[in-house]
């Protein structure tokens, strides 16, 4: 009944899809999500990414059980069985236009941040050239990504211990308090903010039939958000100990500010560029992966005898996309992405799922019924 | 769309990446923000002054590259290493943009270490021009601030410094050498925005050989919310270093009753721990400060041998040390009634329900405040010598008078 994904596939590994997610959530997180959740829990931020890592354990292992039932299907798959070929299909096609919705303000908001450091250079020229390697390696296939994520990743994880060092005697613990100063409301907004984080984790359902073993993801999911919690923990508390929680607060990017804020030994200094590079590569990663899973639903809704055939029309979409994006400032974004998109992330990445998941699990039990317990 | 995506897909698309690539390279050789270090002038400090019809005058001053050094590494000797340009305006970077329609090269500011700030100007009141210094790309939160004492920015920058090639450089190394305050952006904005007031480092004009002018770092300007209120002298800002907890390379004194000389000591190791309690519904802070010492000078007749000496000259300086930040904070709480110490933040943090009440009459809250202080002096070393120098055996006493 569900669209079906062609045999051909290409495979990779669980840590290379582990790596993946890592490499998709841990820059723009740490550039982004912390900020936004500065605006609300300010110093207990900290408390917030606690809850949403609990919530993001549930979250992570329901999607992966669900999904490792049928692991030759991806989210389109699902949904197409779920509500059958028409609506299934509509759905579908909404997940592609929100992939591409968030891979358009990915890259308008790692451009905004270039701009600000570059003011003279076009915009469109970093988002031209930053899409062109996207849609080339996206084109070249999921294996091609993830081998470029595994090369990137350790580069970046271990580039982010040396900042987590270099600027670890400037900070001081005795900003985090006092703990939850106004009540747990400001906690759990930052929560969503930090949930609608791990909602995005949705478009990897895209690329589940790409694993080599899906009936393990579930209980490798838990540990993911474990790493993803001591990865991020250092990051949400780092700037509200060295730059105490109204300055952390009004700063455009606080983990930016705290890699450019490193000194050490009165010469090392002005390590700007490695914020920079750690930014590029990982919206270059998060984007890549949000343009994949377009391209993959695409092909998979219209029925393409190749997974990349769309891709290069998307990357054009895309493109217009986000130059129709160019009046939003940065603060105009931020609101944006803790307000309307957090609703629309965890609409599409936490209840639609959910939903799709419990109408295949009755369907699932009122055919095993139907059939005398057996299943079809 | 399929059939004309796959003829894409097998003919045209190798061709077009062909072009885009030899067209992109070519136009898009080197970014738009590209500028040749030799098209820089490169900003070491800035200084800001208040100046007549309420504008301000902002002086900066640059490096000149080609005498710094020669290629030996050596001081050149053709002239100064740097300059100084100044304008007067309403705000920070609009002077800054009539500077540079002075200058043959473009303002850089990525490179300032320090901003001075004018006594007029910081009495007027300092919070207009510090949004200038944030929220432009170009400047760092590692910024140092000082206040010019008895002067204006611009003298200061003016000033020459002959141990270095510019006196920025100057101002730099003294902060860095922690003997006194050490205050940048990060942390000024940090008490701006907290429950704390600014407290700056100060730097003066002294007099240096025959005519010439040499600056010093003075003290501290203790501000009342954005205004400056007062001045510290040396040791006060020392002892007020020493309440905040911060890093510092200073000496003790004291003089044993009964006895000619001083004993003197460097700190070894120093730390404050300043806790809030409510004692009958008033607030009282508690302050425990500990500090390793070495003694660096005994002129009096006492052998340092004993270690019941020892444990006397140790409490000695114990009490010594609890006088000076006693009478320090007597004087900032009464004079000044501006929380530099940071009362108002361990409140805060320990009785967050209670600050919220407190914090409205702060100002008039802090002077009443009540300070326990306890201090603890440990002897680690004695130095080279344990016996007096030059002193007859005879003469030499094994405890206190």
């Amino acid at each position: 009944m569900g669209v079906k994904m062609k045999s051909s596939i290409q495979k990779f590994s669980n840590l290379q899809f582990f790596m993946m997610m890592l490499g998709f959530i841990t820059p723009f997180g740490h550039f982004i999500f912390i900020r936004l959740t500065y605006v609300y829990a300010g110093r207990n931020a900290w408390i917030s990414l606690f809850c949403s890592a609990i919530l993001g354990v549930i979250f992570i292992y329901f999607q992966f059980k669900s999904a490792s039932q049928s692991p030759d299907q991806s989210l389109i798959g699902e949904s197409v069985q779920a509500f059958g070929t028409w609506f299934g299909r509509v759905i579908g096609f909404m997940y592609i236009c929100f992939f591409l919705l968030a891979c358009s303000l990915s890259i308008h908001v790692f451009t905004q941040f270039l701009n600000l450091l570059f003011p003279l250079t076009p915009s469109f020229i970093f988002v031209f050239f930053l899409l062109f390697t996207m849609a080339y390696v996206v084109h070249a296939g999921s294996e091609t990504l993830t081998r470029t994520i595994q090369v990137a990743l350790p580069v970046l994880m271990a580039l982010g211990s040396l900042v987590s060092i270099l600027i670890m005697k400037e900070r001081d613990w005795k900003q985090l308090l006092p703990i939850m100063e106004n009540g747990f409301f400001p906690v759990w907004h930052g929560s969503i903010i930090f949930l609608t984080m791990f909602a995005e984790l949705v478009v990897f359902r895209m690329l589940i039939p790409h694993t080599n073993t899906p009936k393990s993801l579930p209980k490798q999911g838990l540990f993911f958000v474990l790493i993803v919690f001591f990865m991020f923990l250092g990051p949400t508390t780092g700037p509200i100990m060295i730059f105490g929680e109204n300055l952390a607060r009004s700063t455009l990017y606080p983990t930016f500010e705290e890699i450019r804020y490193i000194q050490l030994f009165d010469f090392i200094e002005r390590l700007d560029v490695l914020g920079i590079f750690l930014w590029v590569t990982g919206a270059f990663i998060r984007s890549s992966v949000f343009l994949l899973g377009a391209a993959e639903g695409m092909a998979e809704l219209f029925k393409a005898n190749k997974n990349n055939l769309y891709v290069l029309p998307i990357t054009f979409f895309v493109f217009a996309l986000e130059l129709s994006l160019k009046s939003y400032t940065p603060e105009k974004t931020y609101h944006f992405l803790a307000s309307s998109y957090s609703v629309i992330t965890i609409f599409f990445g936490i209840l639609l799922p959910l939903m799709i998941d419990m109408v295949i699990g009755f369907r699932h039990k009122w055919k095993s019924g139907w059939n005398g317990g057996k299943e079809v | 769309v399929e059939i004309w995506l796959e003829w894409w897909e097998r003919s045209l698309k190798r061709w077009v990446l062909l072009i885009f690539i030899c067209i992109f390279s070519i136009l898009t050789a080197g970014c738009w923000d590209r500028i040749e270090i030799n098209d820089l002038a490169l900003i070491m400090a800035t200084g800001v002054d208040a100046a007549s019809n309420n504008k301000m005058k902002v002086s900066i001053q640059m490096a000149i590259p080609s005498q710094g050094e020669s290629q030996n590494g050596s001081m050149a000797k053709t002239g100064k290493s740097y300059f100084v340009v100044a304008d007067t305006g309403s705000d920070i970077w609009g002077t800054t943009s009539r500077i540079q329609e002075k200058l043959s090269r473009r303002v850089f500011t990525a490179h300032r270490r320090i901003l001075i700030i004018g006594e007029k100007l910081a009495s007027q009141g300092i919070q207009p021009i510090l949004d200038a210094f944030v929220r432009h790309p170009e400047s760092r939160l590692r910024t140092y601030v000082v206040v010019a004492k008895g002067a204006t920015a611009e003298k200061i920058l003016k000033a020459s410094y002959p141990l270095e090639k510019a006196p920025t450089e100057g101002i730099r190394e003294l902060l860095h050498s922690q003997i006194g305050l050490v205050v940048d952006l990060k942390d000024l904005l940090m008490d701006r925005s907290s429950n704390q007031s600014i407290v700056l480092p100060t730097i003066e004009i002294t007099n240096g050989k025959g005519s010439s002018k040499v600056f010093r770092l003075s003290g501290a300007a203790v501000f009342h919310h954005d205004k400056l209120a007062g001045y510290l002298g040396d040791h006060q800002t020392r002892e007020l270093i020493w309440l905040r907890g911060k890093p510092l390379k200073a000496e003790l004194s004291i003089k044993i009753p009964k006895l000619k000389g001083r004993i003197s000591a460097d700190i070894l190791k120093k730390s404050t721990n300043m806790k809030a309690r409510k004692i009958h519904g008033r607030m009282v802070m508690k302050i425990d400060t500990s500090a390793n010492i070495g003694i660096s000078e005994n002129q009096t007749k006492l052998d340092l041998e004993d270690p019941e000496t020892i444990h006397s000259i140790e409490r000695l300086f114990a009490k010594e040390l609890k006088n000076k930040l006693h009478t320090t904070l007597k004087e900032i709480q009464q004079n000044y009634q501006s929380d530099v110490v940071g009362f108002g933040e361990v409140i805060h943090r320990t009785y967050p329900k209670d600050w919220k009440g407190i914090k409205q009459n702060w100002d008039m809250e802090f002077p009443q405040i009540k300070v326990v202080l306890h201090t603890d002096v440990k002897i680690k070393r004695t130095g080279m010598t344990s016996l007096p120098i030059n002193i007859p055996e005879k003469q030499i006493r094994k405890s206190l008078p």
